[in-house]
C-alpha cells in the first residue's frame, strides 16, 4: 500500500494511471447514480412520519458524508504534506478543497430545506448544524489561503496545519447529537447497534452515498490532473523568461 | 412534470429545490473542473508545439 503512493509520486505515472482509471470512474459514478435516484425515487418507500420529504434524505445525508470525507482525505493529505513530503499530497489536498466545499454546501442548504417543513424552521444554532456551518466556513478558508499565498510550498504547509486543526471538527460533528441536546436526528446508518432504517430506505441511500464517493474521486483525480499540468506551464514559463533574460 | 409534483405531498417545492440545488451546484463543479483541464492541457500543448518550433 505504502508502495503503491511511493509510486505515484511520479506526475508522469500518476498521469498514466489515471488515464487507465477515469473513464471506468466516471461510467461507475453515472451507474451508481442512475440506480440510486431509481431507488430513491421509485422503489423506497415514504416514511410513516416525514412522508415524501423523506426523499431529500437522498442528497442531503451522501452530502454530509462526502463533506467529512473531503476533510479527512485532506488531512491525510496534510500529514502527507508535512510527514512524508509526497509531492502529489498538496495537489490533491488543493483539489480536493473546492468539492467538499460544493458537498458541504448541499448538505446546509438540502438540511434546511429538510428542516423547515419538518422542524418549522430552515436554521436553528444546535451542535450539529453549528459545526457543520463550522466545517463549511473552514473551506472557505483554506481555499481562500490557496490564493493568497503565492509560494506554493509554503501555501501548501500552512493549509496542511490549518487543515489537520481542524480535523477536530469531524468527531465534534460525528457525536456531537450524542454529546449534546440537538434537534438534528441522532445517527441511524453508522451505529454500535446497526442501521436503524429499514433496508427498503437504506439500499438507496448506501447507492446514492457510494455514487457521491465515486463522483467525489472523480472529479478529485481531474481536478489533480489539471493542477499538475498548471504547475507544470508555471515552470515551463519560467524556464522561458529566464532564458529570454 | 405536474403529476410528479403533485404526489411528492404538500412539501414537494422543498424535495423538488433540494435536488434541483444538488443538480446545479454539482452541475457547476463538474463543468467548471472539465473546462479548467481542458484549458490547461490546451495551454500546454500550445506551449509544448512553440518549444518544438523553436527547437526545429
Amino acid at each position: 500500500m505504502f508502495g503503491f503512493f511511493t509510486r505515484l509520486a511520479n506526475p508522469q505515472r500518476f498521469i498514466a494511471f489515471t488515464d487507465k482509471l477515469l473513464p471506468a470512474l466516471v461510467v461507475l459514478t453515472v451507474g451508481l447514480t442512475f440506480v440510486g435516484l431509481w431507488g430513491a425515487w421509485f422503489s423506497a418507500p415514504p416514511d410513516y412520519q416525514q412522508g415524501e420529504t423523506i426523499r431529500i434524505k437522498y442528497i442531503h445525508v451522501p452530502a454530509a458524508w462526502m463533506s467529512m470525507f473531503g476533510w479527512t482525505m485532506m488531512s491525510l493529505s496534510a500529514l502527507g504534506t508535512l510527514i512524508f513530503r509526497h509531492p502529489l499530497a498538496d495537489v490533491a489536498q488543493k483539489s480536493a478543497a473546492p468539492i467538499g466545499t460544493a458537498f458541504c454546501f448541499i448538505c446546509l442548504v438540502t438540511g434546511a430545506l429538510w428542516g423547515k417543513p419538518m422542524w418549522g424552521t430552515y436554521w436553528v444554532w444546535d451542535a450539529r448544524l453549528t459545526s457543520v456551518l463550522v466545517l463549511f466556513l473552514m473551506y472557505l478558508g483554506v481555499m481562500a489561503l490557496w490564493r493568497a499565498i503565492e509560494d506554493q510550498g509554503l501555501a501548501a504547509r500552512m493549509v496542511a496545519i490549518l487543515t489537520l486543526v481542524g480535523a477536530i471538527n469531524l468527531p465534534i460533528i460525528k457525536f456531537s447529537v450524542d454529546w449534546w441536546n440537538s434537534l438534528h436526528q441522532p445517527a441511524s446508518v453508522l451505529r454500535l447497534d446497526g442501521p436503524a432504517i429499514h433496508s427498503s430506505q437504506l439500499w438507496p441511500l448506501l447507492v446514492m452515498g457510494l455514487a457521491a464517493k465515486m463522483l467525489f474521486i472523480t472529479l478529485l483525480l481531474l481536478r489533480m490532473r489539471t493542477e499538475l499540468a498548471e504547475r507544470r506551464i508555471q515552470r515551463l514559463t519560467r524556464l522561458a523568461a529566464q532564458e529570454g533574460a | 412534470m405536474i403529476p410528479v409534483f403533485a404526489s411528492l405531498g404538500p412539501h414537494a417545492a422543498y424535495i423538488l429545490i433540494s435536488y434541483a440545488v444538488a443538480a446545479v451546484v454539482l452541475g457547476a463543479l463538474i463543468l467548471s473542473s472539465l473546462r479548467a483541464y481542458r484549458s490547461a492541457r490546451r495551454r500546454l500543448s500550445a506551449m509544448s508545439s512553440r518549444d518544438d518550433a523553436d527547437a526545429a
